[in-house]
């Protein structure tokens, strides 16, 4: 596999992430990969459920929740939601 | 130096924020005498009971009273051990057999409690490779059922078949079972799931197994109370049935029911059923014969249904938010969970008992005053209980900064 097409794939889902994000800013912090979910965004658990389901929809793969507990910010929600992209859409 | 308890700091401060006042504690609630199925003695006050759980009043039962009485000058006050070693006693193998009888289902397992017949069940019937669709509102012990065990966990929005349709969509091209999960009534709000459509979605894939939790609804729906499947003759589409003895049944304990033919393999591999001890015989016993009071209980159903109309209108025309259908669960949505706490001090205060629900254990983060009732409730102590609220409602508004509008919940 080159490594083309995959980082164009990882630019596209941290794009993703970040624009449904957004949408569930409520404090406005600048997003960036070290952004924490509870201390930054104030992201209590029915926050979660809601934007995580957002996320599920806007690229069509189904996000565990199982993943959850080790998901504390945004760069590492990217890599997880990458390696779930992958999986589910080859 | 740390202290091993530090970790708990914020709960700490959450509590005494709230509760820390000296005033009465709704966590720290002690019955000091239990003087019926619907009235007990909290400190000096002779209080009615609006938030037990105890649908059918069957807590008191004659019937059942014998049977435990007899179980336990027959056989102890204990089995001292597991299901699978010294546990298994006559009595259990004679209440799985009524459950089976009663739900129409050829196995049923009996476990120590509902919380571990969900911590069994869900934690061992699915694998790594299999998914779990949960509705997001299910209860706690269905929460830590499913993170005991290795399936993949996906949930699904509150009573949404068309989402619940969306995600078994997406998985439809992945190898492994899926198990929906949902709750006959869910326990906070009262509110029933929609079984029809959770069974057209679950019969359009292939390996997809429905479980209802039938905690709250055992008891109150359906023609001989055998809960929502029954309600929506919708019995067969229904794979597993979970329930618990510490509601309708007025006792403790939990089980499972199914058709499938492997289904008592089960007993093999769940961890809370093999490693904790069974149940008692006279609560074996006293659960048997409330099963059958149960399905002859349809006078009981129709009482409880009757109070249920009327506290839910009687709250309802006061002004009270109250979430959900009318079901014998009514809850009154409190504005802040600081209002909450002070309203439920005020209905303890005139005699009245019922669960304050807090976020984050709440649907939508409410802030819940939850009642339950009974059909051993008479009609004067559900017109009490209106009362009582409305007084309540009356009196913070003389507390300060809390305009009326705030107070009326609603």
């Amino acid at each position: 596999m080159s490594a083309e097409p995959s980082d164009g794939a990882s630019q596209d889902v941290r794009a993703a992430v970040l624009e449904v994000l957004q949408t569930f800013n409520k404090t406005g912090v600048n997003l960036e990969d070290g952004t924490r979910f509870t201390e930054d965004l104030n992201f209590d658990s029915l926050l979660v459920m809601e934007f995580i389901a957002a996320l599920e929809d806007r690229l069509d793969i189904s996000v565990p929740l199982n993943v959850l507990p080790d998901i504390e910010t945004v760069g590492q929600l990217v890599v997880a939601t990458e390696q779930i992209v992958r999986e589910e859409h080859g | 130096m740390a202290d091993l308890f530090d970790r708990f700091e914020s709960l700490l401060a959450r509590r005494d924020s709230l509760v820390g006042d000296g005033g009465h504690d709704p966590f720290q609630v002690e019955m000091d005498e239990v003087l019926s199925q619907t009235e007990a003695m909290i400190g000096n006050r002779r209080t009615i009971l609006a938030g037990t759980n105890n649908y059918l009043g069957l807590t008191f039962a004659p019937e059942s009273l014998q049977a435990a009485h007899d179980a336990l000058e027959a056989a102890g006050t204990g089995t001292t051990g597991s299901r699978v070693a010294n546990g298994t006693y006559s009595g259990h193998k004679a209440l799985e057999q009524a459950l089976c009888s009663f739900l129409g289902k050829d196995h049923a397992i009996v476990f120590s409690t509902g919380y571990l017949a969900n911590l069994s069940v869900l934690s061992t019937l699915v694998g790594p490779d299999d998914y779990i669709l949960m509705d997001a509102d299910c209860h706690a012990s269905i929460y830590d059922g499913v993170r005991m065990g290795d399936a993949q966990i996906i949930r699904f929005k509150h009573n949404d078949a068309a989402d619940l349709d969306k995600r078994l969509a997406r998985l439809a091209k992945k190898p492994g079972n899926k198990l929906i999960v949902i709750e006959g009534i869910y326990s906070m709000l009262g509110d029933k799931a929609p079984l029809d459509d959770i069974v057209a979605v679950k019969k359009k894939y292939d390996d997809v197994y429905l479980l209802s939790d039938e905690a709250h609804s055992l008891g109150v729906l359906g023609r001989y109370g055998r809960g929502l499947p029954e309600e929506a003759d919708l019995e067969d589409d229904v794979d597993f049935i979970v329930g618990t003895f510490s509601k309708s049944v007025g006792t403790v304990g939990g089980f499972c029911v199914s058709s499938h033919p492997q289904f008592d393999l089960l007993r093999l591999a769940c961890r809370p059923y093999i490693f904790t001890a069974s149940l008692p015989p006279s609560v074996v016993a006293s659960a048997k014969a409330s099963l059958e009071l149960v399905e002859k209980g349809g006078a009981l159903r129709k009482r409880l249904m009757r109070n249920a109309e009327r506290l839910h209108s009687g709250l309802s025309a006061l002004g009270f938010t109250l979430g959900g259908e009318i079901s014998p669960v009514v809850a009154v949505v409190a504005p802040e969970v600081e209002i909450g706490v002070a309203f439920w001090r005020g209905l303890i205060d005139g005699g009245v008992y019922v669960n304050l629900a807090l976020p984050p254990a709440t649907p939508q983060n409410f802030t819940l005053l939850r009642c339950s009732l009974c059909a051993a409730h008479t009609t004067e102590q559900v017109d009490r209980i209106i009362e009582v609220f409305a007084d309540v409602a009356d009196s913070l508004v003389m507390l300060p900064k809390q305009p009326k509008k705030k107070v009326a919940l609603g």
